[in-house]
This record gives structure tokens, sequence and C-alpha cells, in this order.
């Protein structure tokens, strides 16, 4: 039997998207519809009116609908926000089986004691990643089954937000008597629609730059070494440009897409862009540079608190395949040069892989996390029927806030 | 970490120095802001966010002593200070009084405070006797500006402010009073900040100084070792700032912070509260407030704010009464005492989309390493950017 369409929404500061996908037979996944529409009643990737949130949601997935013919019963969702964190855990659980070595069973067990993570009472956590085994304190592996010893440890990546917060997502979908499926962190997203394999082994650090929040998810030996967000993104620039310049937030995301570079261009450090009259705004004239000055220290600061993240999460400094950049803020002029000069590392726009159908959801970077979920979903479904449409799953990467 | 509840303003030469004093005494440097058009001011500064005023008209270097550009100039910042005052319970607005800078730029960052729904608490000092009669004359007329902006005006001459300092050398006497007033100032963000026995609230505060007039004085006193209790009593009473005591016996209220380390006892909190509430007239109201905080050790610092009836009214009566831009049309009368305040409630927010961290307003701060996120970048770290 073909696997049934799913459906992805991701509920975002600037834009709310829902993506209809189906998977093919060679594993690709196809487009077959969307919706979209600006949000309403959201701020830095967080639900703030459940009743904007909830009618905006309610047309987009209608649209969806529409679009793609189809009738929707089950939505799987993406969330971010600034309050989304990683621990790493550690594990460990006896070998109980001292002729055969590690089983499956000691591994389930170990699984079990590295995934049960003190966290604040309002939080719970979104995914378990499982990063390295080690067997009495060797060097760590990724599959131990069969090796000798009397300890197997796991190291545990936990992704963990705030409960209510990452429940009101779930709540909209249900008002609108659909069912919730998986809900799968920003960042997961990105990392799954864009990365390939070789990237993956030899480290990558994807960073999805969203409307109020940035996601970022880095590999270093083979495993998801570290991820999270900060609350803060796009709009963010807009915001200062409008503060700095004393005009409307519109005409700020105007100048943005027209003007901005993240890193100021001293061939047109002279220039001066004029704005015409405006309600209550006289005509006036901006530099260029000053204009480029006041994005570049956003983005110059938000790039290295990324980077003091991954250090502080022990990431090491050479990455093999660099940086990933997706979502609608990567499309902002210099904004890849200058996180590759902050890093030190190669940087690039990453476009979602094995994705065909609707050129707009395929090609615009803004779509990769929605892309990403429905992979995601694929993912899920495919492992539950045991087919191995996607060969293994390495990333090893589990939801925990519904699984069915 | 969260959002800091007041922010601590200077504005011009002064005000600025003294902020740049408190970076070291306050428990949140990232409620610190400096305004002034002098760029070399700013630079000096350790504040968490600079604004540079004037910058296109022209002023890049003071206003030298024009306190109507200044308010102008801070005017093309409105939005700007609106973002920073958002969700803030209190702004203490710090300056000198004799220049241009403070006189004409303060009134308007009090005005956006209280439109923004927070306690505008104003500190000025004084001219010398020595700085003449035209800074000095200056100085009162920017004073009954003030007075109309603020919740609360508290004076500090720093002729009285300098019978502390015993340094002969201008800027060493200036170093020793700004060390002085950013100890006082820095002892009411504890007392608003770090959890104690007796927390001050805004309400409590906001309601005693408006109850008795808009203008008073402000005193510091410490102790250390066995008897600091006694120590910064006397400190306190004997305050020049407070006349010797003469303005506290006159006092109808007055505010006492008490800041002392984990050795702070009850008995000391209660012999204090109680020797100052002897020394204030005899129908007067007190409020108090105590702080534990951890670089107090041994030590215990009285913050004393009392509203002076006498000078209020003196002010008021004498108070230049439009206001800086009478409305067309309107016949100029002589405004009636309260009629010169401002409003109270929050006044119509711009109707047009504006930017601010209003766009931000509706969840939690984005707080990092005791920055504020959500304010632009570039007034984090006093980048100054040309407006025109
Ligand atoms: N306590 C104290 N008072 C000062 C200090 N510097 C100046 N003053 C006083 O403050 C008054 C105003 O001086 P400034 O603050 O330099 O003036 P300004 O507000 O920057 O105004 P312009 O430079 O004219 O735009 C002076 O008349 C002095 O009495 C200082 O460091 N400490
Ligand atoms: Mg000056």
């Amino acid at each position: 039997m073909a696997i049934p369409p799913v459906v992805g929404l991701e509920i975002g500061t600037s834009k709310t998207i829902a993506l209809v996908g189906e998977l093919r037979e060679d594993g690709h996944v196809m487009i077959i519809g969307m919706g979209e529409r600006e949000s309403a009643g959201v701020r830095k990737g967080e639900i703030v009116d459940m009743g904007q949130t909830q009618a905006c949601v309610r047309a987009v997935l209608e649209q969806a609908e529409e679009n793609a013919r189809v009738h929707i019963g089950q939505v799987h969702l993406a969330v971010t926000g600034g309050h989304i964190q990683s621990m790493v855990n550690r594990g460990t659980a006896p070998i109980m089986d001292r002729e055969h070595g590690v089983t499956e069973d000691d591994m389930d067990q170990v699984v079990h004691v590295a995934g049960a993570v003190n966290l604040a009472q309002d939080r719970e956590i979104l995914h378990t990643i499982c990063q390295h085994y080690r067997v009495d304190g060797q060097e760590p592996v990724v599959n131990p089954e069969g090796m000798d010893g009397a300890w197997l440890e796991l190291d545990m990546l936990a992704l963990h937000g705030i409960r209510s917060r990452i429940r009101n997502a779930v709540r909209i979908v249900e008002s609108l008597s659909m069912d919730a499926g998986e809900v799968v962190f920003g960042g997961i997203c990105a990392a799954l629609a864009t990365l390939t394999t070789e990237q993956k082994k030899s480290g990558v650090i994807v960073v999805d730059m969203g409307g109020g929040t940035t996601d970022y998810l880095a590999y270093a030996d083979g495993v998801v070494a570290a991820a999270g967000a900060i609350g803060v993104g796009g709009d963010h620039v807009s915001n200062d440009i409008a503060l700095a310049f004393n005009i409307p937030m519109a005409r700020a995301e105007r100048l943005k897409r027209e003007h901005g570079s993240a890193i100021p261009d001293p061939a047109q450090a002279s220039r001066r862009v004029s704005l015409p009259a405006e309600v209550g705004f006289p005509s006036r004239s901006i530099s260029i540079s000053a204009l480029q000055t006041v994005i570049h220290a956003r983005c110059d600061e938000l790039l290295g608190m990324i980077k003091a993240r991954l250090e502080k999460a022990g990431v090491p400094s050479r990455i093999g395949a660099g940086i990933v950049l997706t979502g609608g803020g990567s499309r902002l002029t210099g904004i890849g040069t200058l996180a590759g000069r902050i890093a030190g590392l190669p940087c690039h726009t990453g476009r979602p892989r094995n994705l065909s159908g609707l050129t707009l959801a395929t090609d615009g970077p803004e779509y990769t996390v929605c892309a990403g979920l429905i992979k995601y979903a694929f993912m899920c479904l495919s492992e539950r029927r045991s087919s191995d449409a996607f060969g293994v799953w390495m990333d090893r990467i589990r939801g925990m806030i519904k699984r069915r | 970490m969260t959002e800091p509840v007041l922010r601590i303003v200077g504005v011009g030469g002064a005000g600025c120095r003294i902020v740049d004093r408190l970076f070291d005494t306050v428990v949140h440097p990232s409620a610190l802001v400096a305004i002034d058009s002098d760029a070399r001011t700013l630079d000096e500064c350790r504040a968490a966010a600079k604004i540079q005023i004037g910058e296109s008209a022209g002023c890049g270097m003071g206003t030298g002593g024009d306190p109507e550009a200044a308010r102008l100039a801070a005017l093309e910042e409105k939005e700007m200070l609106r973002a920073l005052f958002a969700d803030v319970g209190m702004v203490v607005v710090i300056a000198g009084l004799g220049g241009g800078a403070g006189a004409g730029a303060a009134p308007v960052v009090m005005e956006t405070a209280r439109e923004e729904g927070a306690l505008a608490l104003a500190m000025a000092t004084l001219p010398f006797f020595f700085e003449g009669a035209a800074r000095n004359r200056a100085a009162r007329a920017a004073m009954k500006d003030w007075a109309r902006h603020a919740d609360s005006l508290l004076l500090a001459p720093n002729d009285r402010l300098a019978e502390f300092a015993d340094d002969p050398a201008l800027a060493g006497a200036f170093r020793k009073v700004n060390g002085i007033l950013a100890a006082g100032i820095g002892g009411i963000e504890k007392l608003i900040v770090e959890p104690g026995l007796i927390n001050l609230d805004f309400a409590d505060i906001r309601s005693l100084l408006n109850r008795h007039g808009g203008i008073g004085v402000f005193a510091y006193g410490e102790g250390q070792g066995a008897d600091k209790a006694a120590q910064a009593l006397r400190a306190l009473t004997g305050n020049p700032l407070l006349e010797n005591g003469r303005a506290l016996a006159r006092a109808k209220a007055v505010m006492l912070g008490i800041v002392g380390g984990e050795d702070m006892t009850l008995k000391e909190v209660g012999f204090l509260a109680q020797a100052v509430s002897e020394s204030v007239g005899p129908d007067g109201k007190m409020l108090v407030g105590t702080a534990v905080s951890s670089d107090h050790e041994g030590r215990i610092a009285l913050t004393a704010i009392v509203p002076d009836p006498a000078a209020s009214e003196s002010e008021r009566v004498a108070a230049v009464p439009p206001d800086p831009e009478p409305a067309e049309g309107e016949p100029e009368t002589n405004a009636p005492e309260e009629g010169a305040r401002l409003p109270r409630a929050r006044q119509t927010r711009l109707k047009l989309e504006m930017p601010g961290k209003g766009r931000f307003k509706d969840v939690e701060p984005t707080i990092q390493n005791g920055q504020d996120l959500d304010i632009p970048t570039y007034i984090r770290r006093g980048i100054v950017i040309g407006k025109g």
C-alpha cells in the first residue's frame, strides 16, 4: 500500500506555512500542495495570541487542502523558540550477557537510563538523540553490539523546551479537530532537509535563520553534537533598522531586502537611498553605510553567540563541511560571508534535497524547515513499517512529544 | 536572568560620568543607559545602551549649553526611549543642571518614561557657586522644567556634595562627588531588585513621593564595623545634603533604604528605622525597605529620599507656566498648579506601525549574559549611527 501524503506545518514568526508531500518510490519527496499566510499572534517563534494564531492556521490548512486536493486529518508540527535548549546526559547500564557481549537489550536499557533527564518542572523533552556508546570507558563507538565488557555507557543529547509553549502549537492543531502528529524541532528539520550523509560524517553546522528565532544544529564526529535556538532573527534586524532611522517597520523590512548587507560594502559606502514621504514621515535619505553598520552589528552578535554556544558545548572548531545556512534570514546579502568569517569555516546556503514538486516550495529557503518536517514524518512512518526507504536512520533522533 | 525592572539613565556629561561609576556597583549593569550629544563622553561611559543625540544637528561635541537644542535632539530619539522603557517600572534620570544636554534632554526622557507607565525619578546636581551666576540661573530654570516632568525630583547641590570631598582638585572633587551619588543610586537599585526582608515597590514609592510635592533631597550614609548601624545613622543625619538633619525634621515623609550584608541583624534594622522615624517631624510618614547584598558584608548603607514640601511649593508657584510648545490657538494662561504636570495616564501611542521593543513586548525578553537582545545591538555596543 502506498504511504498516504503527509502535512507539515510551521507556525513561524513571520509566516505560517503548510506543505503537503508524497513519498515517491525512489525515496524522494514530492510537494503536491501548500498553504501560506503572514503569521498572526506569533512573536519570536512563540505563540502569544491563541485566537489569532488559530484563525491563521485554519486558513493556511484550508488553503493547503484545496491546493493539494486532499483532506487533512493529521498535521506534523515544527517548533522553535529561544526556550529550546540541549544538554548531554550520560547513562550507564551493566552488560548482562558476558558471553555474547553487548546485546540489543543492553542498548535499550542504556537508552532508557540516559533518556531519564532531570528537568525543571515547566520543561519537557522534545527529542533525545543518541551520540556515542562506550564500553568500560573505552573509545566511543556508534554501534557497540557484540562488544565485550562489564558496563555500557551512552551519551544522549536531549533537546528540551518549556512545556506550555511546545503544547500551544499542538493545542491549536487539535482545536481545529485535527490530529497533531510528530512535533519536531526546526533545527532538526532544516538538517534533514538539506544535509547529505557525507556532510554529516565530516561534520557540519546548520543554521536556520527565521523571522524571530535562529535554530542551530551541529554534527561532529558523526553524531549530533549540539543543538538549540536563540530568540533573535530577521525581525530583530528590521526592528534595529526601524529604530536607528526612525522609520516604520514595513519600510525597514524593505530597506533590509533592497539595500541591506551583513558586511558593510565599501563600494557603496558613500551612497544614500532616498525614502519618499509617507504618512507621518517626511521624505529623507539614509546612508547605506549607516544601514549596513546597523545590520552588521546584529548579525555579528547573533552568529558570534552561536559560535560561543557551540564552543561551550565542546563542538570542535574544525568542522569539515562547514556551515549551511537556511531560512528566510539566509537571503540577506553577505550573511554567508560573515558567518564564514566568524567561524573560520566555509559557508553556503542550503537547499532542500530530494524534493520535487511546487517550485516555490522547493526553492525558497523559507520552506526548508517545512520540507524537512515532511521528510521526518515519512521517516517515522517507514521506520514503523520497517521498510528501509531511507536506509539506516543514522541520526537516531527520537521525537518524545507524541509518537503513535 | 530577568529583564531589569528599572533603568538608570545618565544624561549629559555629569549624568554619563555618574552612570559610568554605577557600572561597578549596580546589580544589573544592563539597566544602565547613557545619553549625550558628546560622542567622547559616551565613549568613556560603560553603559549597556548609549544614545548619541543631536548628531545630525552637528552637536557631536556637546550642545554648548543650549537646552532647547538638546530637547529637540532628544525628541528625535523618542521611539528609542520608548523601546528602552517598555515594561520597566521605574526610570531613574540623572544629570547635572547648568549645561545644555542634561537640562534639555532629560525632561524628554522623563516624559517618555511616564508615557510608558514608569515612575520617573529624577536626580540633579546643582552647579557650584563658583561656576557663576549664568550657570546657576540656567540651572534654576532647568530645575523648574524638570519638576514638571518628573514624578519626583531630587536635588543635590554640588557645593554641599563637595563637603564630603576633601580633594582640592576639581576633577578629583567631581570624582568623589560622583562616587557618593553613585553609591546612593546604587542603594536605591538594590532596594528594588535585591530580595530583602522588606522590599520597596513602585506603587509605594510613587504614592509617597507624589503625595508630598515633587521636589526633595536625597542622602547617603554608610557605616562599618561593630557599631555600623550607629555610624551609618550619624553619616546620614549629619549629612550636608540633609542640611545636617534639618531637612529631615521638616519632612512630612521619608523613604529609608537599608542595605547590608548577610550579617545585618533585625535589631540593627529596627534601631535604624526607629531612629530615623524619630528625627522626622511628628506626623511624618516613613517607608522603609531593606536589601541584603553580598558585597555589603560588615557594612550598612543608608539611602534616604526626603520630599521637601517647602521647596516644592516655592518652585511650583514660581514655575514657568506654558509647555515648551503651547498648543496653537490656545490662549496662554497661567497653568494651574497641578495642570502643569503631565497627565499620569499612558498617553496615546503613535497610531502608525512604529518600531520599538514593543514588537517583542508580549514575549519574554531574550536575555543573555545580562543583555536584553531585543534592544538593537548597535545601541548596546555603543555604535554611533549617523541619522541623516
Ligand atoms: N557632580 C558632578 N557634577 C558635574 C560633573 N560634571 C559637570 N557637573 C555639573 O553639571 C553641570 C552640567 O555640566 P555637564 O553635565 O557637563 O553639561 P551637559 O549636560 O553635558 O551640557 P552641554 O555639554 O552643554 O550640552 C555643570 O554646571 C556642573 O555643575 C561631574 O562629573 N559630577
Ligand atoms: Mg556635555
